[in-house]
């Protein structure tokens, strides 16, 4: 889910931006089909539960359509949604009343390939336990993280969406990888 | 011997030119570096496994909510629970201090008017 935007992705983007502004809401609609996907994943890797994932985004999109004149369009409108999307999920996790964890095994989908049924087992039992210590990760590793892997973003774009450094965005997301390979590490050991 | 930081940035795409050649001809000759690398392109995967997919009528839905006029913000049913405590706090907060000022300030002047005094003379005008 790679976000590496084309020029013309851009010059639309800029002009759905001028409509959205204009209040037109087909305009937000063509964003939101534009920019689901990413926004499901970037907010799913932050929140962690499947359930709460349509709400926060619904959220986000309708952000955008009221607070349109926020973006001063001094940065690229992707990395204001992320920031936007960012500090959604952010916030959601904050205040939640923490509900039971969705069922692991509706995620548990890794693109299979031609491996046999032990290799397969194999690759969902990691699957599983990464996404359990993602789970125990603080934020500010996670949106590192969200950003990176599932946004495909560069360092220097999730400093951007991130307000931070280059050189933090690489620490935090050194050390968040450090633990889940730590985890992943001890459990095999374990079994 | 390259540290698990260094391949990561390989594996972002993050090393400079130079930097990234030089590591392609280590890992070329590298069957160690290859089983490390392939340990941390799984940790990797997993991280990127199991996102939800928006519903199909997600778009035309938001969009609905933005033409149906003032936007009231998106609450889980906690927090709108929390929200209408706070405002039931508050107006009884009001309440108080409304009863509390007519107590103070104007029930003072009633006990102590003569009976026959009209409204001026109550209110001490």
């Amino acid at each position: 889910m790679l976000l590496k935007m084309s020029g013309k992705a851009r010059t639309d983007d800029t002009d759905l931006v001028r409509r959205i502004r204009a209040g037109d809401a087909e305009a937000l609609r063509l964003v939101v089909e534009r920019y689901q996907e990413r926004i499901f994943a970037l907010i799913h890797g932050i929140v962690r539960d499947a359930h709460e994932v349509e709400d926060v985004a619904q959220e986000v999109f309708l952000k955008v359509f009221t607070r349109i004149e926020a973006f001063d369009g001094r940065s690229q409108f992707f990395t204001w949604l992320y920031r936007v999307a960012v500090n959604a999920a952010k916030d959601h996790v904050k205040k939640r009343v923490r509900r039971p964890a969705a069922p692991l095994e509706e995620a548990d989908a890794l693109p299979g390939g031609a491996e046999g049924p032990d290799a397969g087992a194999a690759r969902g039992e990691t699957a599983r336990l990464v996404r359990a210590a993602i789970d125990e990760l603080p934020v500010r590793y996670r949106e590192v993280l969200a950003l990176r892997e599932l946004e495909g973003l560069s360092y220097d774009e999730v400093a951007q969406v991130l307000g931070i450094s280059i050189g933090t965005v690489e620490s935090r997301l050194h050390r968040a990888r450090a633990r889940l390979k730590r985890k992943l590490t001890k459990a095999r050991e374990a079994s | 011997m390259y540290d698990d930081r260094t391949i990561w940035r390989h594996l972002d795409g993050e090393l400079p030119e130079g930097e990234a050649r030089a590591f392609e001809d280590a890992l070329a000759k590298d069957p160690a570096l290859a089983r490390r690398i392939a340990e941390l392109r799984e940790v990797s995967a997993a991280v990127r496994g199991g996102v939800p997919k928006p519903p199909p009528d997600f778009a035309a839905k938001v969009a609905a909510r933005a033409m149906a006029g003032p936007i009231a913000p998106v609450l889980p049913l906690d927090e709108a629970r929390r929200f209408l405590q706070r405002v039931v706090v508050a107006a009884a907060i009001l309440a108080a201090a409304g009863v509390a000022y007519l107590v103070v300030k104007i029930l003072p002047s009633v006990l102590d008017a003569p009976l026959w005094a009209g409204p001026d003379n109550i209110l001490g005008k």
